[in-house]
Protein backbone atom coordinates (compact mmCIF):
# COMPACT_ATOMS: atom_id res chain seq x y z
CA UNK A 1 0.00 0.00 0.00
CA UNK A 2 1.26 3.34 -0.81
CA UNK A 3 0.54 6.59 1.31
CA UNK A 4 0.38 9.22 -1.56
CA UNK A 5 -0.56 12.12 0.53
CA UNK A 6 -1.03 12.93 4.19
CA UNK A 7 -4.93 12.28 4.13
CA UNK A 8 -4.01 8.72 3.60
CA UNK A 9 -1.41 8.35 6.10
CA UNK A 10 -3.82 10.15 8.80
CA UNK A 11 -6.56 7.77 7.87
CA UNK A 12 -4.18 4.73 7.95
CA UNK A 13 -2.81 6.24 11.11
CA UNK A 14 -6.75 6.39 12.49
CA UNK A 15 -7.60 2.36 11.40
CA UNK A 16 -4.30 1.72 13.64
CA UNK A 17 -4.44 3.32 16.56
CA UNK A 18 -8.46 2.37 16.37
CA UNK A 19 -7.38 -1.49 15.71
CA UNK A 20 -8.12 -3.61 19.04
CA UNK A 21 -5.40 -6.01 18.25
CA UNK A 22 -1.91 -5.86 16.19
CA UNK A 23 -3.46 -6.56 12.73
CA UNK A 24 -2.50 -3.10 11.36
CA UNK A 25 -0.54 -2.68 8.07
CA UNK A 26 2.92 -3.23 8.18
CA UNK A 27 3.28 -3.42 4.45
CA UNK A 28 4.35 0.08 4.17
CA UNK A 29 7.35 0.95 5.78
CA UNK A 30 6.20 4.06 7.02
CA UNK A 31 3.14 2.26 8.74
CA UNK A 32 5.49 -0.10 9.98
CA UNK A 33 7.24 2.44 12.24
CA UNK A 34 3.82 3.34 12.88
CA UNK A 35 3.17 0.48 14.29
CA UNK A 36 5.36 -0.28 16.40
CA UNK A 37 6.23 3.21 17.74
CA UNK A 38 2.19 2.73 18.78
CA UNK A 39 3.12 -1.00 20.27
CA UNK A 40 6.18 0.74 22.16
CA UNK A 41 4.14 1.74 25.16
CA UNK A 42 5.93 2.63 28.14
CA UNK A 43 4.12 1.26 31.54
CA UNK A 44 4.57 2.52 34.98
CA UNK A 45 5.45 0.64 37.80
CA UNK A 46 2.03 -1.03 39.38
CA UNK A 47 2.91 0.45 42.85
CA UNK A 48 3.71 3.88 41.66
CA UNK A 49 0.22 4.16 40.32
CA UNK A 50 -1.49 2.84 43.10
CA UNK A 51 0.88 5.10 45.48
CA UNK A 52 -0.36 7.60 43.42
CA UNK A 53 -3.58 7.07 43.79
CA UNK A 54 -3.58 6.09 47.46
CA UNK A 55 -2.04 9.69 47.67
CA UNK A 56 -4.50 11.56 45.94
CA UNK A 57 -7.27 9.83 47.77
CA UNK A 58 -5.63 10.95 51.22
CA UNK A 59 -5.58 14.39 50.29
CA UNK A 60 -9.17 14.21 49.21
CA UNK A 61 -10.07 12.28 52.63
CA UNK A 62 -8.74 15.61 53.92
CA UNK A 63 -10.48 18.30 51.51
CA UNK A 64 -14.08 16.07 52.22
CA UNK A 65 -13.55 14.51 55.25
CA UNK A 66 -17.86 14.17 55.74
CA UNK A 67 -17.98 11.96 52.39
CA UNK A 68 -15.75 9.97 53.61
CA UNK A 69 -16.61 8.59 57.40
CA UNK A 70 -19.90 7.94 57.90
CA UNK A 71 -20.47 9.30 61.74
CA UNK A 72 -23.04 7.77 64.22
CA UNK A 73 -26.29 10.52 64.71
CA UNK A 74 -25.31 11.22 68.03
CA UNK A 75 -22.04 12.23 66.99
CA UNK A 76 -23.46 14.31 64.00
CA UNK A 77 -25.62 16.27 66.56
CA UNK A 78 -22.40 16.58 68.87
CA UNK A 79 -20.49 17.99 66.04
CA UNK A 80 -23.28 20.00 64.90
CA UNK A 81 -23.31 21.77 68.53
CA UNK A 82 -20.12 22.52 68.48
CA UNK A 83 -19.70 24.13 64.72
CA UNK A 84 -22.38 26.23 66.07
CA UNK A 85 -20.86 27.58 69.25
CA UNK A 86 -17.64 27.89 67.16
CA UNK A 87 -19.14 29.52 64.10
CA UNK A 88 -22.59 30.97 64.89
CA UNK A 89 -22.78 31.34 68.65
CA UNK A 90 -20.26 34.49 68.37
CA UNK A 91 -21.79 36.04 65.35
CA UNK A 92 -25.01 36.63 67.23
CA UNK A 93 -23.08 37.18 70.66
CA UNK A 94 -21.94 40.63 69.55
CA UNK A 95 -22.69 43.78 72.26
CA UNK A 96 -25.15 45.31 69.01
CA UNK A 97 -27.12 41.65 69.13
CA UNK A 98 -27.51 41.69 72.81
CA UNK A 99 -28.53 45.61 73.65
CA UNK A 100 -30.98 45.08 70.52
CA UNK A 101 -32.34 41.96 72.21
CA UNK A 102 -32.78 43.19 75.67
CA UNK A 103 -34.68 46.65 74.01
CA UNK A 104 -37.33 44.40 72.61
CA UNK A 105 -37.89 42.53 75.69
CA UNK A 106 -38.38 45.87 77.64
CA UNK A 107 -40.34 47.37 74.25
CA UNK A 108 -42.59 43.46 75.21
CA UNK A 109 -43.30 43.56 78.22
CA UNK A 110 -44.17 47.67 78.26
CA UNK A 111 -46.78 46.72 75.90
CA UNK A 112 -48.38 43.69 77.34
CA UNK A 113 -48.65 45.64 80.19
CA UNK A 114 -50.47 48.50 78.49
CA UNK A 115 -52.91 46.60 76.94
CA UNK A 116 -53.64 44.67 80.15
CA UNK A 117 -56.46 46.86 81.45
CA UNK A 118 -57.81 44.98 84.33
CA UNK A 119 -54.42 45.94 85.78
CA UNK A 120 -54.32 49.84 84.99
CA UNK A 121 -55.00 52.17 88.37
CA UNK A 122 -57.94 53.66 87.18
CA UNK A 123 -59.41 50.15 85.82
CA UNK A 124 -59.25 48.73 89.10
CA UNK A 125 -60.04 52.03 90.97
CA UNK A 126 -63.59 51.71 88.39
CA UNK A 127 -64.55 47.95 89.40
CA UNK A 128 -63.76 48.51 93.36
CA UNK A 129 -67.29 49.91 94.00
CA UNK A 130 -65.87 53.03 95.50
CA UNK A 131 -67.95 56.07 95.03
CA UNK A 132 -67.41 58.66 92.37
CA UNK A 133 -65.92 61.05 95.48
CA UNK A 134 -63.32 58.42 96.39
CA UNK A 135 -62.48 57.81 93.21
CA UNK A 136 -58.93 59.83 93.70
CA UNK A 137 -55.88 57.92 93.47
CA UNK A 138 -52.58 58.31 95.49
CA UNK A 139 -49.18 56.29 95.11
CA UNK A 140 -49.53 54.69 97.99
CA UNK A 141 -46.08 55.10 99.12
CA UNK A 142 -46.66 58.98 100.03
CA UNK A 143 -49.38 57.44 102.41
CA UNK A 144 -47.22 55.61 105.08
CA UNK A 145 -47.97 58.15 108.34
CA UNK A 146 -52.00 57.73 107.22
CA UNK A 147 -51.47 54.24 105.88
CA UNK A 148 -50.03 52.88 110.07
CA UNK A 149 -52.40 55.79 111.83
CA UNK A 150 -55.62 54.51 109.71
CA UNK A 151 -58.35 52.83 112.12
CA UNK A 152 -59.76 51.08 109.36
CA UNK A 153 -58.11 49.52 106.13
CA UNK A 154 -60.71 47.34 103.62
CA UNK A 155 -59.23 45.81 100.60
CA UNK A 156 -61.63 46.53 98.01
CA UNK A 157 -59.76 44.55 94.89
CA UNK A 158 -57.05 42.41 94.49
CA UNK A 159 -55.39 41.29 91.93
CA UNK A 160 -51.61 38.94 91.19
CA UNK A 161 -49.38 42.23 91.14
CA UNK A 162 -51.69 45.25 92.97
CA UNK A 163 -54.39 45.09 95.16
CA UNK A 164 -57.09 48.50 95.46
CA UNK A 165 -57.46 49.50 99.42
CA UNK A 166 -59.42 51.64 101.05
CA UNK A 167 -58.10 53.82 103.90
CA UNK A 168 -60.27 55.49 106.72
CA UNK A 169 -57.98 57.86 108.49
CA UNK A 170 -58.43 59.26 112.27
CA UNK A 171 -60.65 62.41 110.91
CA UNK A 172 -63.20 60.06 108.97
CA UNK A 173 -62.22 61.10 105.70
CA UNK A 174 -61.54 57.81 103.14
CA UNK A 175 -58.80 57.68 100.77
CA UNK A 176 -58.33 54.76 98.18
CA UNK A 177 -54.69 53.79 97.63
CA UNK A 178 -53.72 51.19 94.84
CA UNK A 179 -50.89 49.18 96.44
CA UNK A 180 -48.07 47.16 94.85
CA UNK A 181 -48.20 43.54 96.89
CA UNK A 182 -44.53 43.04 95.13
CA UNK A 183 -42.95 45.82 96.61
CA UNK B 1 -12.96 1.29 30.23
CA UNK B 2 -13.84 4.34 27.72
CA UNK B 3 -16.61 7.02 28.45
CA UNK B 4 -18.95 8.24 26.12
CA UNK B 5 -18.87 12.18 26.52
CA UNK B 6 -22.14 12.40 28.58
CA UNK B 7 -20.38 9.56 30.85
CA UNK B 8 -17.73 11.71 30.98
CA UNK B 9 -19.52 14.96 31.48
CA UNK B 10 -21.44 12.99 34.86
CA UNK B 11 -18.67 11.67 36.03
CA UNK B 12 -16.81 14.96 36.67
CA UNK B 13 -19.46 16.65 38.07
CA UNK B 14 -19.74 13.84 40.16
CA UNK B 15 -16.23 13.91 40.74
CA UNK B 16 -16.11 17.05 41.75
CA UNK B 17 -17.92 15.93 45.04
CA UNK B 18 -17.49 12.44 45.23
CA UNK B 19 -14.08 10.90 45.46
CA UNK B 20 -14.84 7.51 43.96
CA UNK B 21 -15.88 9.10 40.66
CA UNK B 22 -12.42 11.01 40.74
CA UNK B 23 -11.08 7.58 41.07
CA UNK B 24 -12.49 6.26 38.25
CA UNK B 25 -11.38 8.95 35.80
CA UNK B 26 -7.68 8.86 37.30
CA UNK B 27 -7.80 5.28 36.16
CA UNK B 28 -8.69 6.18 32.64
CA UNK B 29 -6.35 9.09 31.89
CA UNK B 30 -3.00 7.73 34.29
CA UNK B 31 -2.03 5.28 31.41
CA UNK B 32 -2.39 7.86 28.73
CA UNK B 33 -1.23 10.70 30.82
CA UNK B 34 2.01 8.50 31.97
CA UNK B 35 3.04 7.37 28.45
CA UNK B 36 2.75 10.94 26.98
CA UNK B 37 5.22 11.91 29.92
CA UNK B 38 7.60 9.13 29.57
CA UNK B 39 8.18 10.23 25.95
CA UNK B 40 8.32 13.99 26.34
CA UNK B 41 10.54 13.46 29.60
CA UNK B 42 12.51 9.98 29.08
CA UNK B 43 13.84 8.61 32.55
CA UNK B 44 11.42 6.60 35.18
CA UNK B 45 11.59 8.65 38.22
CA UNK B 46 11.60 12.22 36.35
CA UNK B 47 8.32 10.82 34.83
CA UNK B 48 6.86 9.65 37.94
CA UNK B 49 7.28 13.01 39.14
CA UNK B 50 5.44 14.42 36.90
CA UNK B 51 2.93 12.30 36.39
CA UNK B 52 2.22 12.80 40.13
CA UNK B 53 2.45 16.51 39.79
CA UNK B 54 -0.25 16.70 37.30
CA UNK B 55 -2.59 14.33 39.08
CA UNK B 56 -2.18 16.61 42.05
CA UNK B 57 -2.27 20.43 39.74
CA UNK B 58 -5.95 18.36 38.15
CA UNK B 59 -7.21 17.13 41.44
CA UNK B 60 -6.59 20.28 42.92
CA UNK B 61 -8.08 22.19 40.61
CA UNK B 62 -11.15 20.33 39.20
CA UNK B 63 -13.59 22.47 40.88
CA UNK B 64 -12.59 25.33 38.20
CA UNK B 65 -12.92 23.05 35.01
CA UNK B 66 -15.55 24.21 33.19
CA UNK B 67 -17.10 21.88 30.28
CA UNK B 68 -17.27 23.53 26.83
CA UNK B 69 -17.76 22.51 23.76
CA UNK B 70 -14.09 22.93 23.18
CA UNK B 71 -12.69 22.12 26.26
CA UNK B 72 -12.99 18.58 27.11
CA UNK B 73 -11.55 17.18 30.59
CA UNK B 74 -8.83 14.87 28.46
CA UNK B 75 -8.13 18.35 26.49
CA UNK B 76 -8.15 20.32 29.93
CA UNK B 77 -5.98 17.48 31.56
CA UNK B 78 -3.40 17.01 28.51
CA UNK B 79 -2.90 20.79 28.65
CA UNK B 80 -2.14 20.67 32.48
CA UNK B 81 0.33 18.01 31.44
CA UNK B 82 1.92 19.95 28.43
CA UNK B 83 2.15 23.01 31.07
CA UNK B 84 4.26 20.72 34.06
CA UNK B 85 6.50 19.35 31.15
CA UNK B 86 7.51 22.92 30.34
CA UNK B 87 7.65 23.79 33.70
CA UNK B 88 10.06 20.62 34.36
CA UNK B 89 12.48 21.54 31.71
CA UNK B 90 12.48 25.44 32.14
CA UNK B 91 13.49 24.25 36.70
CA UNK B 92 16.42 22.24 35.70
CA UNK B 93 18.11 20.65 32.88
CA UNK B 94 16.98 17.42 32.19
CA UNK B 95 19.48 14.38 32.64
CA UNK B 96 17.95 11.11 31.45
CA UNK B 97 18.89 7.70 33.62
CA UNK B 98 19.63 5.36 30.31
CA UNK B 99 19.73 2.52 33.54
CA UNK B 100 16.49 3.67 35.00
CA UNK B 101 13.84 3.47 31.82
CA UNK B 102 9.74 2.75 32.32
CA UNK B 103 9.03 -0.95 31.25
CA UNK B 104 7.67 -1.77 27.88
CA UNK B 105 4.40 -3.49 27.85
CA UNK B 106 4.87 -6.93 25.67
CA UNK B 107 3.38 -6.80 22.29
CA UNK B 108 3.25 -9.39 19.42
CA UNK B 109 5.47 -7.32 16.94
CA UNK B 110 7.81 -6.26 19.51
CA UNK B 111 11.01 -8.26 21.07
CA UNK B 112 9.91 -10.34 23.95
CA UNK B 113 12.92 -9.80 25.82
CA UNK B 114 12.22 -6.47 27.95
CA UNK B 115 15.53 -5.17 28.14
CA UNK B 116 15.45 -5.05 23.88
CA UNK B 117 11.74 -3.41 24.05
CA UNK B 118 13.51 -0.76 26.80
CA UNK B 119 16.15 -0.17 24.29
CA UNK B 120 13.52 0.31 21.56
CA UNK B 121 11.85 3.00 23.97
CA UNK B 122 14.92 4.86 24.54
CA UNK B 123 16.44 4.90 20.53
CA UNK B 124 12.06 6.04 19.95
CA UNK B 125 11.99 8.98 22.69
CA UNK B 126 15.59 10.01 22.01
CA UNK B 127 13.93 10.36 17.79
CA UNK B 128 10.78 11.94 19.24
CA UNK B 129 12.50 14.52 21.52
CA UNK B 130 14.92 15.15 18.22
CA UNK B 131 11.91 16.59 16.31
CA UNK B 132 10.80 20.23 16.50
CA UNK B 133 9.18 20.61 19.69
CA UNK B 134 5.39 21.22 18.35
CA UNK B 135 5.79 17.98 16.22
CA UNK B 136 7.23 16.09 19.10
CA UNK B 137 4.46 17.14 21.23
CA UNK B 138 1.69 16.52 18.76
CA UNK B 139 3.13 12.98 18.04
CA UNK B 140 3.13 12.16 21.52
CA UNK B 141 0.18 13.42 22.06
CA UNK B 142 -1.93 11.56 18.88
CA UNK B 143 0.03 8.07 19.69
CA UNK B 144 0.81 7.77 23.57
CA UNK B 145 -1.68 10.30 24.85
CA UNK B 146 -4.25 8.53 22.28
CA UNK B 147 -5.68 12.36 21.44
CA UNK B 148 -7.73 13.05 18.35
CA UNK B 149 -6.56 15.77 16.08
CA UNK B 150 -9.15 17.84 17.24
CA UNK B 151 -8.68 17.47 20.89
CA UNK B 152 -4.90 17.95 20.37
CA UNK B 153 -5.75 21.28 18.28
CA UNK B 154 -7.48 22.04 21.68
CA UNK B 155 -4.91 21.14 23.85
CA UNK B 156 -1.98 23.49 21.88
CA UNK B 157 -4.88 26.46 20.55
CA UNK B 158 -4.19 25.48 16.93
CA UNK B 159 -6.47 24.67 14.18
CA UNK B 160 -6.90 21.44 13.21
CA UNK B 161 -5.05 21.56 9.81
CA UNK B 162 -1.79 22.58 11.17
CA UNK B 163 -1.97 19.18 13.53
CA UNK B 164 -2.44 17.10 10.63
CA UNK B 165 0.18 18.61 8.73
CA UNK B 166 2.52 18.37 11.84
CA UNK B 167 1.44 15.41 12.67
CA UNK B 168 2.32 13.88 9.23
CA UNK B 169 5.40 15.94 8.53
CA UNK B 170 6.71 14.72 12.21
CA UNK B 171 6.14 10.91 11.46
CA UNK B 172 8.13 11.07 8.06
CA UNK B 173 10.93 12.76 9.58
CA UNK B 174 11.19 9.95 12.95
CA UNK B 175 10.97 7.70 10.24
CA UNK B 176 13.36 8.91 8.24
CA UNK B 177 15.83 9.17 11.17
CA UNK B 178 14.60 5.88 12.48
CA UNK B 179 15.81 4.28 9.16
CA UNK B 180 19.14 6.09 9.57
CA UNK B 181 19.46 4.51 12.98
CA UNK B 182 19.16 1.24 11.88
Amino acid sequence: MSIANDQNLLNAIEKMLNAKSGDYLQNNSLLGFCSRLMAAKPQARPKFQEKLGRKLSREQRFLFPALYVKQPAAFNLREKIARFRLTLLPRFLTWRNLSMAASFVIIATLALNKSNNYLSPSKLAETSGASREQKFLFPTNTFTIEKIQSQNARVLKKDQAFQLVEYTLFDGSKIIALENILL
Amino acid sequence: MLFSRNQEQKLILKAKKDPEAFASLYNFYFPKIFRFTAYRVGGLENTEDIVADIFEKAFKNLNKFQWQKNATFASWLFRIARNTIIDFYKKKKVVIDLNNLPEIKSHEILASDQVKRQELFRQLQKLVSSLPARQAEIVSLRFFGERKNKEIAAILQISEKTVASNLCRGLRRLHEKYKEVQ
